[in-house]
């Protein structure tokens, strides 16, 4: 029965890591894309 | 583009790793021997088989990278990396999880372990490699090197049992390493599911390169 706990353990490891990348990755597009979006929208108010 | 490809992957993520978790837990029977804690295969070598199929990937677009010279090559050998390492620290983390119970201990300096190990380490090394180097052509170039000779590691590692004693089983032998059918079919399942999950995450991480080079173009005009 403790060997449930080694599962239980091994588990929240691996979607532990998984969650982790994914959400860091996630915001890291996210705020790419805002700051890429601005520049721009500066870029195009410049040339006009 | 990449963004609405990353989306679909995303959905297709929702509805997948349910059913492996389903597969896993309750299609799967619990091991004779080995109790539940057997279980954490399935994770732990479909976490191992795509791990050794990003490095893949890094291995073959490094070599793209150096016969083209086209970024776009070395973008994804980075990307593909970076995820491999993820997924070989998950095998890393859950194989001592799973050996404790198992063997008595969380490591051993078996082979297949011992080989792993220096994989991982490899893959560290290209990420710092990486951090360290300014110059965007040098960084591609001694990352391509370093991606297609450590790549010579992953076949270790995977013939280490038919090469060197071990005490780490074996599934990939004539009729599934003695698997249960049902076994080898929940198996099969994590192994797509995480394929998938790595190709979400590839494309997530590659579109993080292609918005910071797009900025970078931006900047200079600047």
């Amino acid at each position: 029965m403790k060997n449930i706990w080694y599962l239980i353990s091994a588990y929240s490891v691996i979607w532990f890591l998984l969650a982790y990348y994914f959400i860091k990755i996630g915001g890291k597009v996210k705020s790419l894309e805002k700051r890429l979006a601005s520049l721009e929208d500066n870029e195009e108010l410049e040339n006009k | 583009m990449l963004s609405k490809v990353s989306r679909v992957f995303d959905i297709l993520l929702i509805i997948a790793v349910p059913i492996g978790l389903y597969f896993a837990f309750v299609y799967a029977p619990v091991e004779a021997r080995m109790g539940i804690v057997q279980k954490i295969f399935y994770f732990h070598v479909a976490s191992a088989w795509v791990g050794f199929f990003a490095f893949f990937i890094t291995f073959l677009m490094s070599i793209c990278f150096l016969v083209s010279r086209k970024f776009l090559f070395d973008d994804i050998a980075e990307a593909s990396a970076e995820v491999g390492l993820l997924f070989t620290t998950i095998v890393l983390l859950t194989g001592p999880i799973w050996a404790k119970p198992t063997w008595g201990a969380y490591w051993t300096w078996d082979p297949r372990l011992t080989t792993t190990l220096i994989l991982w380490f490899i893959y560290v090394g290209y990420i710092l490699l990486r951090q360290y180097v300014a110059d965007v052509n040098q960084r591609a170039k001694f990352s391509a090197a370093l991606g297609i000779i450590g790549f010579i590691d992953v076949p270790i590692v995977f013939l280490s049992i038919r090469l060197w004693r071990t005490i780490h089983p074996n599934v990939v032998q004539k009729g599934g390493g003695g698997l249960h059918p049902d076994m080898l079919t929940s198996l099969f399942v994590c192994l797509g599911i995480f394929t998938i999950l790595y190709i979400a995450l590839l494309i997530k991480r590659l579109l993080v390169s292609s918005l910071e080079r797009r900025i970078s173009i931006i900047e200079e005009k600047k």
